[in-house]
């Protein structure tokens, strides 16, 4: 073997050893780089000549690649339970808000408003003609309908926060993909479809493919040029290092406006059982709307519960006239025809009593108007027209229909007042007449206002007998009385069930999340074990390739001495 | 808390998120252990623990609820200390009433002490009046279900007695809707403020219509009407009708009708009629009613098992009950509406007049015009009506006004069903061994009767008609008969001679005098008897009222029947006031239940929702522990590195 070659082979270990430190050194300038992924150098002897038949020299060291130490299967493992575990944070965080706005077990929630506005009537039965106790029950149910205004506002609130936050979502995923469909091409073009090399570019898609997944649920394709395709399920939102693009698709299903995440090329709706996004969207449609449909459910319950007692029942004064709160589209569909009618409330078959009383005298003249809603022979059956045509028809008693579609109710004399009672058809409660609550739901509950302005006209009575309790009583024990359209709970069962149900959800998702965050925790300690860098196990290498320097150095000096030596010969 | 992975290979990153979360962790664990000790709570918010929500949740419910129960209790306990202290003084007034009494029967007394005593007695109904009119604020002790507003009265002077204006039934109270308690008393119950004698006797038979309310029937089996469905098979075809949401007869009847209808018009009908429904099956057809299995609703209707074949079956009888709407042309008795009664009110005498009245309402309107203080009630089967006097101390009677409404009514004060027993408000009629009523007629014609075991008006008319031909009067010479206007018996004779028409008592009886027929014509034919039956209200105020009238009277008889009315009053005022004791008592033992069961909730309830603090403060000493451990190992375990040891 020449001098010359055994100089080759110095300086090859030379540069090898070079190399693989610079790699060390990078590797210890990024110990702290999040996403980074250590890089390994691949030395590898080389081939010598043959010396003679049998006998071979080697020819040096050469620096054959440098690995970036990646386990793809881990990573797309990882990218899952970052997945998992932004959605169940996310789910969590949205269920405190609810649990904020509810603010149950304090002194200021529903069940708190609830019992104070059954107390007030509780009271009032003690003492019926009060106009104290009575000016407390109006104030108690004005109190109790603005919270459950408030309620509903918070709810709305957080409905339209959401919708934003899905939006931002959406925008941030968009964004994440255009970065990504550049890195894809920067990748493409640096390895040339070798399939590696361009370790920086691919750590930082990496991270980006992590931050993608806080997002959403992705598996990732990597094709031969380097590129990464990205799935939804099994919809491509990346495909060929093309981004397809997201959008938050607004729509009106069955009167209300649902959201969902769409692919923006063809409007394929991607699954978004999983990552913020899926919690999003899980959140509005299912949690979000559960509330907000448990509060109407009580607040309507509430309103249809407390104004049947009440429109059947007597306060201190008739009315001279009365004017129903609810309007009607159409005067000539059923009024058990919601659809078509405009109500909230359906009245059923039956009938209610009219009293008219004359105050100089007391007598008092009762007619019965029969609902008819059998629906034997529907040209029969009761509309707001033909009840206003039977009201008309009692003597001493007018009623109309103003253009707004609300029932008038009056006297046609003075000195005469109209009281109602034995409504078993509903009617009364479902038209708002001699009403407590007005409005249907938890938007627009609110106390009638011919009651608030005149506590004399509060129903506590039966029978036309002031001192009569009754009617307080009634209601006071809806507190705690079962009710068939909630399934057989009172009000505040109900309400305390939804609660309950709120406080599971909020319990599963946090339990959710902390196993989500454990296996997190577990698979990215596992990819750190394999991917991250550890300085003492660098400086090792840094040592080990700094002899391997030292080494060469040496070789190259002897090769050098034995080149002095021979050149000294001459 | 979740343990750190164990990885063969740890990086720099890996320590310090390791640590970083341990640290989190172990700040967040110090925040709760610090919320817990300065709230004293372990559940602050539902999430906080899904699994006892539930039951605090009901145990919130049951302690919110049970504190305005008992708001409630308390209130009425201080309410019943009240009415009871109120009947401590009616009591007291009506003994010292009973003393005057006692003090003015016999020789002791004259006539102008007696008049003296008078304006005391009038002093002690007006004391007994203000102590049935006290209020607890703001709500009458003794006004029922229908008490005075704040300061009102709901005893009142009114035709010269004392008018109750409250309510039949007392106020209940509000402790849950699984329990009741009466809150105030009502004059009835206490001072007996209604009359309790008018009573309807006559069935007026409301006849089933079809708008005949399906509450206002007792049914056939008597437990009112338990909505459900009947199967109803027309010619084989059976069809399930649905009555659960019929509100009247008339619905029934369509609802059935409709179920025929649909498998064959012309296979029949059923009505309304009479007391019940009648199903009718044409010629050729079958039809039959019976309940579903569990169901009642066709037994309540009087319809179950029946079958029709070509002909008409009737249903049982409903037991319809009398309605303020109820038809007068619906009843099945025949009442003589026209001619209306004679109400007579103390001194004041007004006449109802019913030609214009259609219904049951307006039969009440019209005697309310009147305003004498008489209200109208269903009678217990609610087939008649009651005429109750509100008004104490004054006579009500009600007669015929030239007709037979009050006897077809049955509530004729005086009529012919009226018991002797209930003359002399409640004393009856005193005989004597032999005769005790002595007639002479203008023919000379004397003759004597013996009304022992007589028991009715109705009675006491036959035995003087019997004796009358036994002495050979002539048939129509002496009649006897009520009144045709107004209350009392008629006695005409008219027979000729110059004896004077004489009704006498027979020896010594009283007899003629206490039935009010003694009295002499002369040469006149007819002897007009005076209303002995009259009602009055059996209360405390009556006893008084008489009592004073009676010293006025001087009248010593009067004032012994008065002072033994009072005595009976006090019995039940007494009574009333161990009532009040008894609700006093069960409101006490509520009390105290609620305070007892109030302590064992709130104690579940602490075990549920506070924080066990002696657990979580040594819980927050290990944590700050716990924490600087961290903050030690974790400073240490990031400054140890090899570069350190290179030279």
């Amino acid at each position: 073997m020449a001098l010359g070659g055994s100089l080759q082979i110095g300086q090859s270990g030379l540069l090898a050893s070079q190399a693989a430190l610079e790699v060390v050194g990078n590797n210890l300038a990024n110990v702290a780089t999040p996403g980074y992924h250590r890089l390994d150098p691949k030395l590898v002897a080389l081939p010598g000549r043959e010396a003679e038949r049998g006998v071979q020299f080697g020819g040096g060291v050469n620096l054959d690649a440098i690995t970036r130490v990646v386990d793809e299967a881990l990573e797309g493992r990882l990218r899952g339970t970052i997945s998992d575990e932004s959605g169940a944070s996310t789910l969590v965080d949205l269920l405190a808000q609810i649990e904020a706005i509810e603010n149950e077990l304090s002194d200021v929630d529903l069940s708190t408003r609830l019992t104070a506005f059954f107390n007030a009537w509780s009271d009032l039965s003690n003492n019926p003609q009060d106009l104290s106790l009575r000016t407390l029950v109006i104030q108690e149910g004005e109190s109790l309908a603005r919270f459950v205004n408030d309620l509903d506002t918070g709810f709305k609130d957080t409905l339209l926060q959401t919708d934003v936050a899905i939006e931002q979502a959406v925008g941030q995923a968009n964004d994440i993909l255009e970065r990504i469909e550049t890195l894809n091409t920067a990748i493409a073009i640096q390895e040339g479809g070798a399939g590696e090399g361009a370790h920086g570019l691919r750590d930082e898609r990496t991270l980006l493919l992590e931050e993608l997944s806080q997002l959403v649920d992705i598996s990732v394709v990597e094709q031969p040029s380097g590129r990464a395709d990205i799935f939804v399920g099994s919809l491509p939102i990346m495909l060929n290092g093309q981004s397809r693009g997201l959008e938050a698709r607004q729509q009106t299903v069955d009167g209300e406006l649902v959201i969902d995440v769409v692919i923006a090329d063809d409007q394929s709706p991607i699954d978004t059982s999983a990552g913020q996004l899926g919690a999003l969207v899980e959140f509005r449609k299912v949690h979000l709307d559960d509330a907000i449909n448990a509060l109407d459910q009580v607040a309507s319950q509430l309103i249809w519960q407390v104004n049947r007692i009440h429109s059947q029942s007597q306060g201190l004064d008739g009315f001279t006239s009365v004017t129903a709160t609810n309007a009607v589209d159409d005067s000539t569909v059923t009024l058990d025809d919601l659809t078509n009618n405009g109500l909230d409330f359906a009245a059923s078959h039956g009938s209610f009593r009219v009293h008219l009383t004359q105050l100089s005298t007391g007598a008092r003249t009762t007619s019965t108007v029969a609902v008819d809603l059998d629906g034997i022979d529907p040209t029969n059956d009761t509309t707001l027209a033909s009840l206003a045509a039977d009201l008309d028809a009692i003597a001493g008693v007018s009623a109309s229909i103003g253009t707004d579609g609300r029932l008038t109710i009056a006297a046609e004399n003075s000195g005469f007042e109209i009281s109602f009672s034995d409504d078993t058809s509903g009617a009364l409660a479902a038209l708002g007449v001699n009403t407590y609550f007005t409005g249907s739901d938890a938007f627009d509950i609110g106390v009638n206002s011919a009651v608030s302005s005149d506590p004399a006209k509060l129903a506590a009575a039966r029978d036309h007998l002031p001192g009569s309790n009754t009617a307080a009583l009634a209601i006071a024990q809806l507190r705690d009385g079962g009710i068939d359209e909630l399934d057989g709970l009172s009000l505040t069962q109900a309400w305390s069930r939804h609660v309950e149900d709120f406080a599971g959800r909020s319990g599963q998702a946090s339990q959710r999340l902390e196993s989500a965050a454990v296996v997190k925790a577990n698979l990215a300690a596992t990819q750190q074990s394999i991917s991250g860098v550890n300085a003492d196990e660098e400086t090792i290498e840094l040592i080990r390739y700094q002899r391997a320097y030292q080494a060469s150095a040496r070789f190259i000096s002897t090769v050098d001495e034995l080149m002095q030596t021979l050149l000294s010969i001459i | 808390m979740a343990v750190g992975p164990i990885t063969p290979r740890t990086t720099l990153l890996l320590t310090g998120s390791t640590l970083t979360n341990n640290l989190l962790r172990t700040q967040a664990e110090l925040f709760d252990a610090e919320r817990q000790i300065q709230t004293g709570k372990q559940i602050n918010k539902p999430s906080d623990a899904p699994g006892k929500i539930s039951t605090l949740n009901a145990l919130n419910e049951q302690i919110e609820a049970r504190a305005q129960y008992t708001q409630n209790l308390t209130f009425a306990q201080g309410l019943l200390t009240f009415a009871d202290q109120s009947l401590a003084d009616a009591t007291d007034i009506l003994i010292e009433a009973q003393a005057t009494a006692s003090s003015q029967v016999g020789v002791g007394s004259d006539a102008d002490t007696r008049q003296a005593m008078a304006f005391v007695v009038d002093e002690q109904l007006a004391g007994l009046i203000e102590a049935a009119n006290r209020q607890f604020n703001g709500i009458s002790l003794f006004g029922g279900d229908n008490g005075a507003a704040a300061d009102g009265d709901v005893f009142v002077d009114f035709l010269g007695g004392v008018r109750y204006l409250g309510g039949s039934e007392s106020l209940n109270l509000d402790i849950g809707s699984s329990s009741s308690q009466a809150l105030n008393s009502n004059g009835i119950d206490a001072f007996g403020a209604l009359s309790s004698r008018v009573r309807g006797t006559a069935d007026l038979d409301p006849q089933a219509t079809d708008d005949v309310r399906l509450a206002d029937i007792d049914g056939a089996d008597a437990r009112g009407f338990r909505p459900g469905s009947v199967e109803v098979t027309i010619d084989g075809t059976a069809v399930t009708v649905d009555l659960t949401t019929a509100d009247t007869l008339g619905d029934v009847v369509t609802r059935i009708n409709d179920a025929i209808d649909g498998v064959d018009p012309a296979a029949g009908t059923i009505a309304a009629t009479g007391t019940g429904l009648t199903l009718t099956a044409n010629a050729g057809h079958t039809i039959s009613i019976a309940d579903l299995q569990s169901g009642n609703a066709a037994l309540d209707l009087g319809i179950d098992g029946t079958t029709a074949t070509g002909a008409s079956v009737a249903g049982s009888d409903l037991r319809v009950r009398l309605d303020e709407l109820t038809n007068l042309a619906d009843l099945g008795a025949t009442i003589d509406f026209a001619s209306g009664l004679t109400i007579t009110q103390g001194l004041t005498t007004k006449t109802a007049d019913f030609s214009a009245a259609t219904t049951i309402q307006d039969l009440q309107n019209d005697i309310d015009d009147l305003d004498l203080g008489v209200r109208r009630e269903s009678n217990d089967a609610g087939d008649g009506l009651d005429r109750v006097s509100e008004v104490s101390g004054i006579a009500l009677s009600v007669g015929e006004n030239g007709g037979t409404t009050a006897n077809d009514l049955g509530i004729a004060t005086f009529g012919a069903a009226t018991q002797l027993a209930d003359f002399r408000d409640g004393l009856g009629i005193e005989t004597v061994d032999g005769d005790d009523l002595s007639f002479t007629l203008h023919d000379g014609t004397t003759f004597f009767v013996d009304i022992s075991g007589v028991l009715t008006v109705d009675e006491l008319m036959t035995a003087i008609q019997s004796a009358a031909d036994a002495a050979t009067v002539a048939a129509g010479d002496l009649t006897v008969s009520l009144a045709a206007t107004g209350t009392g018996l008629v006695f005409t004779d008219s027979t000729a001679g110059a004896e004077d028409f004489v009704i006498a008592n027979a020896g010594l009886s009283n007899a003629a005098e206490q039935l009010g027929i003694l009295g002499n014509a002369g040469a006149g034919t007819t002897i007009n008897g005076t209303d002995e039956a009259t009602v009055k209200v059996e209360s405390a105020f009556t006893a008084l009222a008489e009592l004073a009238d009676a010293l006025r009277r001087n009248d010593a008889l009067g004032i012994t029947l008065a002072g033994g009315k009072v005595e009976d009053r006090l019995d039940g005022v007494v009574n009333a006031r161990a009532l009040v004791g008894v609700d006093s008592r069960r409101v006490q033992d509520l009390l105290e239940r609620s305070a007892d069961m109030d302590i064992a909730d709130r104690q579940l309830r602490s075990l549920i929702e506070d924080a066990d603090l002696t657990e979580v403060i040594s819980r927050y000493g290990q944590l700050q522990t716990q924490l600087q451990a961290s903050l030690q190992v974790g400073s240490i375990s990031n400054q140890l590195s090899l570069l350190d040891f290179l030279g």
